[in-house]
């Protein structure tokens, strides 16, 4: 599988999508080793999780092996020095769930520690050869309304996250995994996306999502300043205390650059298209 | 806090300007804090640092504001930003 840029074989694939993708392997492994420091569980969202780490986590020095369990599921194991991902089996281990971890939550995390790139908990679609972000809390519309665009004949390149890149002048998005999940079953991928982007894009315009009651108009509302600012920085999928200062510049720097707009959407699934045909007016507007 | 103290911003805070507006990191609990308006204005002159006097003297001739208010208002107003590891007082 195609996702951030990589190619990722899971069991069950045979070859590989892109050989000029840099490649990341994956193998199972029958121990967890040189990772002495852990953490308590955390819940990710409803599932019990805990990080371990062959060094502390620090600013702009990640360790060069730590690790996820989720519990019963499945331990990923990240080493720097190989850039492979390795595996240990829970009880309740099935391949789905692999899949599900590495390419939902192990995988961008990754990369961020990496600093490879800002990873943003966001839905993004293309329109006109640019990328358009969608910002919300979980349930927040996010893949309601990528799916509105998808059935209006857009490329996906993100339905929960989205790696970020600086260019000149502006940030690129770079796609996450072709699938969709429109509802909410938990700990899957969702239904895979034929039509999906696979090069960088950039970024165009953001729009912040606010569910409304639902005969309210479909309302835009530009942001501006420390509303705006606060806003991005929600959007952060992962928040270590290593990486505020460097995401506190990023955040920054895309206020700075990109517009973001409060989208006001009624709670009516029959007017998704009237909401699409809002943020389209408005990315017209832009050009 | 008195106004013969010299006010300067901690060195190593973080500061963007977003729209005229300016956000700063707290180097130490990580948290973000919004400046606009007066608070912008107060901000931009602490950049070289300089008595609370000399602030308090610029700000009362830049905005009509009664000097009683803004004693109180910017001894409060420095003493959050003090708090929340921004700035630095010295004697």
């Amino acid at each position: 599988m195609v996702l951030f840029g990589y190619e990722i074989v899971f069991g069950g694939e045979v070859g590989v999508s892109d050989p000029s993708l840099p490649q990341i392997p994956l193998h199972e492994v029958a121990h967890l080793e040189g990772v002495p420091l852990r953490t308590p569980w955390l819940m990710e969202g409803r599932y019990p999780i805990r990080y371990y780490s062959q060094t502390p986590f620090v600013a702009d020095c990640p360790p060069c092996r730590w690790a996820l369990e989720v519990r019963g599921v499945v331990t990923l194991i990240w080493d720097a020095s190989c850039a492979s991902i390795s595996y240990l089996r829970g009880e309740r281990f099935e391949p789905s769930l692999l899949e599900y971890w590495v390419c939902h939550t192990f995988f961008p995390l990754v990369l961020a520690l990496e600093e490879r790139y800002h990873i943003l908990h966001v839905g993004a679609v293309a329109v006109g050869g640019q990328a358009v972000l969608f910002l919300a809390p979980s349930f927040g519309g996010k893949s309601t309304l990528v799916g509105e665009f998808l059935r209006q004949g857009h490329a996906l390149l993100s339905d929960d996250t989205l790696a970020v890149s600086p260019r000149s002048g502006g940030f690129d998005a770079v796609a996450s995994y072709p699938f969709h999940r429109p509802y909410r079953k938990s700990q899957t991928l969702g239904e895979r996306v034929a039509n999906s982007v696979t090069t960088p894009l950039p970024i165009t315009a953001l729009y912040a999502l606010e569910l409304t009651p639902p005969k309210r108009p479909v309302t835009l509302t530009p942001l501006e300043g420390i509303e705006k600012f606060t806003v991005l920085a929600q959007s952060h999928f992962v928040a270590f205390e290593s990486m505020r200062t460097r995401q506190f510049e990023m955040v920054g720097k895309m206020a700075q650059t990109l517009p973001l707009y409060r989208l006001g959407i009624p709670k009516e699934m029959q007017r998704l298209a009237e909401v699409y045909t809002t943020v389209r007016e408005s990315l017209a507007g832009l050009e | 806090m008195e106004f013969d103290q010299v006010i300067a911003p901690i060195e190593g805070v973080f500061a963007q300007e977003v729209d005229g507006e300016m956000v700063l990191l707290d180097s130490q609990s990580k948290h973000y804090f919004g400046l606009d308006g007066v608070g912008r204005s107060i901000w931009d002159k602490l950049q070289t640092p300089q008595t609370l006097q000399a602030i308090y003297d610029a700000i009362l001739e830049e905005y009509a504001v009664t000097p009683e208010v803004l004693r109180a208002d910017l001894i409060t107003f420095i003493q959050s930003l003090h708090a929340h590891h921004l700035i630095e007082v010295e004697d």
